[in-house]
């Protein structure tokens, strides 16, 4: 009996040093890693699944038809420039 | 703006119509079209950067992006109290012949149409007539061209059958070197005809005249023919439209010879082509009265190097055809009175003798 309770005593012994030793490594600070930059890439995103304005500035009907009406730009400068 | 359906194959359709141009992906015109930038580049949303950095870098500082030789010339002749009132008149007429890379490499100017030069493909040579010669084309688009009536092109446009890149390459108009980011004349010449004609002046230079003349005169006073020279040119904003505008007084062809007025030591001539630029004392008299205070400060005559190069000339073709010929050169009788003092430098006072038995 006095053996088991001996046992138990060292066991508890040991599960407070180790929870011990888990707080040191908790509030250890955490060295900061530098982050590889990442070069510019000359395609950054996927093009949309539906290109809406390719749909339509491809599309020379549409164009025509949704086109606001040219003003009329009259220069009044003259001779050579 | 109509783009071509192959546009998406090529290297830069590789990008999303909204990652250049702002606006959003969206059915609907008014919505697709909120916040989007019709030319990226002149509000710095332009991509080229990712890839033509080295370009991109240097392109701000050339003459073609800066326009620097306008105010330089604008300001040269005023006080700087008028700075104010003169970069207003810079801004509204003379700051839209800046040029992105849109402008050579996608557009062609208003002027012409506006539109693409191929469906939104980016053209990696400009085409010369619809984007060099549409802005530089009253003078030396004329003259390269041959389109002034009874004056032939230029010989390396009629038999060479190059283009403004075959001399201009696009480094030099991508940047502009230091010294000359100011006015193109000051810095080395680049091109220099001397760059392809390397014989020319040289010992066994078979041509007499290229070695009694090098570095005398300048390649063009011997080789160049009749070119456009302005007058009179005056701004405003028009009370009808609102609009800027312009009115030129008087166009004409001449060919005077003058004195080399540079100060510069890579352009060394005694003697050079000279060509009436349009300024008039009063040419910014919208926009105040006596803008231009120091006027006589700077020659109306200029330095220029005519595009109409001819192998003979009528001034070439003896000696005393150009020594003792008075009609050739910027003397005094030929200045307006009044812009006497300005061209004082370039005035040639004592024309070269006749050479006797010639």
């Amino acid at each position: 009996m006095r053996n088991w309770r001996l046992w138990l005593g060292l066991v508890g012994l040991t599960l407070v040093l180790l929870s011990g030793c888990a707080r040191t490594a908790q509030v250890a600070e955490p060295t900061a890693q530098p982050t590889p930059e990442v070069p510019p890439t000359a395609i950054p995103t996927p093009t949309p699944k539906v290109d809406y304005c390719l749909e339509c500035h491809t599309d020379k009907d549409r164009l025509i038809d949704t086109a606001k009406p040219e003003e009329e730009v009259i220069s009044e400068s003259e001779g050579a420039g | 703006m109509l783009v071509s359906t192959d546009f998406k194959e090529t290297t830069h359709g590789r990008f999303t119509c909204v990652q250049c141009h702002g606006g959003t992906q969206s059915p609907d015109k008014d919505t697709a079209h909120t916040g989007m930038v019709a030319d990226p580049l002149t509000e710095g949303k332009g991509r080229c950067d990712l890839c033509h950095k080295e370009i991109t870098e240097q392109y701000p500082d050339s003459l073609h992006a800066s326009l620097a030789s306008y105010k330089i010339s604008m300001y040269a002749r005023s006080v700087p109290e008028n700075h104010p009132a003169l970069d207003e008149a810079y801004n509204n007429h003379c700051s839209t012949c800046h040029s992105s890379c849109t402008d050579c490499h996608i557009t062609q100017p208003q002027h012409m149409g506006g539109g693409f030069l191929d469906g939104h493909k980016f053209v990696k040579t400009p085409p010369m007539t619809r984007t060099c010669t549409a802005c530089h084309g009253t003078r030396v688009g004329n003259e390269y061209l041959g389109k002034n009536e009874g004056i032939p092109g230029d010989i390396h446009f009629r038999q060479g059958r190059m283009n403004c890149v075959s001399c201009h390459e696009g480094a030099t108009l991508h940047t502009t070197p230091e010294d000359a980011r100011g006015n193109r004349y000051w810095g080395e010449q680049t091109p220099a005809c001397e760059d392809c004609h390397q014989q020319v002046g040289a010992s066994g230079d078979p041509i007499a005249q290229h070695v009694l003349h090098k570095d005398k005169l300048q390649c063009q006073v011997c080789h160049s023919v009749q070119y456009t020279s302005c007058d009179g040119c005056h701004v405003a904003i028009s009370q009808k439209t609102g609009k800027p505008f312009f009115k030129t007084e008087a166009t004409y062809l001449t060919f005077f010879i003058g004195k080399n007025a540079t100060d510069n030591p890579n352009r060394p001539y005694e003697y050079v082509t000279v060509r009436h630029v349009p300024v008039a004392p009063t040419s910014f008299q919208y926009y105040g009265e006596n803008l231009l205070p120091n006027f006589n400060l700077r020659p109306t005559w200029m330095y220029t190097t005519p595009h109409n190069i001819q192998r003979k000339t009528p001034q070439n073709s003896s000696c005393n055809s150009c020594h003792g010929n008075s009609e050739l050169f910027l003397t005094a009788d030929k200045v307006k009175p009044e812009e006497l003092e300005a061209n004082r430098r370039v005035i040639v006072e004592e024309i070269p003798a006749p050479i006797p038995g010639q």
